[in-house]
């Protein structure tokens, strides 16, 4: 094994993560190289250094702040309950979407051949009311002249 | 057949009393679990109280998810990956408020805050100070790693998952955790370079 390739195993090597030909390889060629003795050793106490961040200590009421969040937590959805809400999801989506294509696509339904005796007469007074809205809102006196005007107009075109 | 760490852990069977409802399992959980989860938290966040709020809400989110866990892969695995997530979470969302106030966000220093004295029981004052210069020096240089790279140390070297671990909480390969980790170790390497050359902290192989 040569210096490159040692190098590249020295880390998993201190580490303890190499197969064992492969560490006995790295081995023997530390036993017989100073440079990659030498980085070896500055890995493995660049390693040890990481530990001088000291631990800190949970606070003493840390299990009971953990069970008063688990308490106020929501039921659990377990995976099949989610897996029946997303297919319930995705076939009320479809559903949807079928009866909007159709509601669109389908003919309309107000053609004047199609309307009951109900409605034809319903739109047939429909002009009558639009007078009578007009009449409402009149100043009888003032206005009279244009009323029997608008009724000479109507009679004439009828 | 369950594989043989399946068999013999005890995370989960405790798992699974917990989706069975019985909530002690919890607690059983929280307390084997709780330090390492919230010194890795540390690690990542670097501060002590923003630390134990994102332990806490890792350990809810365990509760939370209890039956949806599958003991596909050890449960450490699963935990220090929610552990990462949430952890990330936090950082991203701390940067964003950095980016429009003065507020340090997460990665202040911690201030008062208690540690674990007992490896600094002994020492005398000049010493203690030194370590913790040291330790504001090492937490420097894991934070100024690259993501990955700084993510694949804490899980390594401070939650304890050996390469294979990490790579399933990481979602790579463990050739690509190899590499990670040589290069992050490397990069910490150039970083202490001259703490490393003090003949105190020299370590023979």
């Amino acid at each position: 094994m040569n210096c490159t390739k040692t190098k590249k195993d020295l880390v998993a090597y201190l580490d303890g993560e190499l197969a064992d030909g492969r560490a006995t390889a790295v081995r023997d060629h530390l036993e017989r190289c100073p440079a990659c003795r030498l980085e070896a050793e500055r890995l493995s106490a660049s390693g040890a250094i990481l530990d001088e961040i000291a631990d800190i200590e949970p606070s003493s009421d840390f299990l009971e702040k953990v069970i008063a969040g688990a308490k106020s937590s929501p039921a659990p959805v377990s995976n099949h309950g989610l897996l029946i809400v997303r297919r319930f999801a995705a076939v009320a989506a479809a559903l949807i979407i079928i009866a909007v294509t159709f509601w669109l696509a389908w003919p309309g339904a107000t053609t004047s051949e199609q309307l009951s005796p109900e409605e034809q007469e319903i739109v047939k007074n429909m002009e009558v009311l639009e007078n009578m809205e007009l009449l409402e809102n009149m100043d009888l006196l003032t206005d009279l002249e244009l009323l029997l005007k608008y009724e000479e107009e109507d009679f004439e075109s009828s | 057949m369950a594989k043989p760490h399946m068999q013999s852990d005890p995370d989960v069977a405790a798992m699974k009393r917990l989706a069975a409802g019985e909530e002690s399992a919890l607690a059983e959980i929280v307390e084997r679990h709780k330090k390492r989860v919230l010194n890795v938290a540390y690690r990542y966040v670097g501060d002590p109280v923003g630390a134990e709020d994102l332990a806490q809400e890792a350990f809810i989110r365990v509760f939370r998810a209890r039956k949806s866990y599958k003991p596909s892969a050890k449960f450490s695995t699963w935990l220090y990956r929610i552990v990462t997530n949430l952890c990330l979470s936090a950082l991203r969302k701390a940067q964003v408020r950095k980016a429009f106030s003065l507020d340090s966000g997460l990665e202040s220093d911690e201030g008062e805050y208690h540690t674990d004295r007992s490896a600094q029981e002994n020492d005398g004052p000049e010493t203690s100070i030194e370590r913790e210069e040291l330790a504001g020096i090492v937490r420097s240089a894991v934070q100024s790693l690259p993501e990955n790279q700084r993510i694949a140390i804490i899980l390594n070297r401070y939650a304890g998952l050996g390469y294979q671990e990490v790579a399933k909480s990481m979602n790579l390969s463990s050739v690509a955790i190899k590499s990670l980790l040589n290069r992050a170790r490397n990069n910490l390497k150039e970083k202490l370079a001259s703490y490393v050359e003090r003949g105190d902290l020299r370590t023979k192989i």
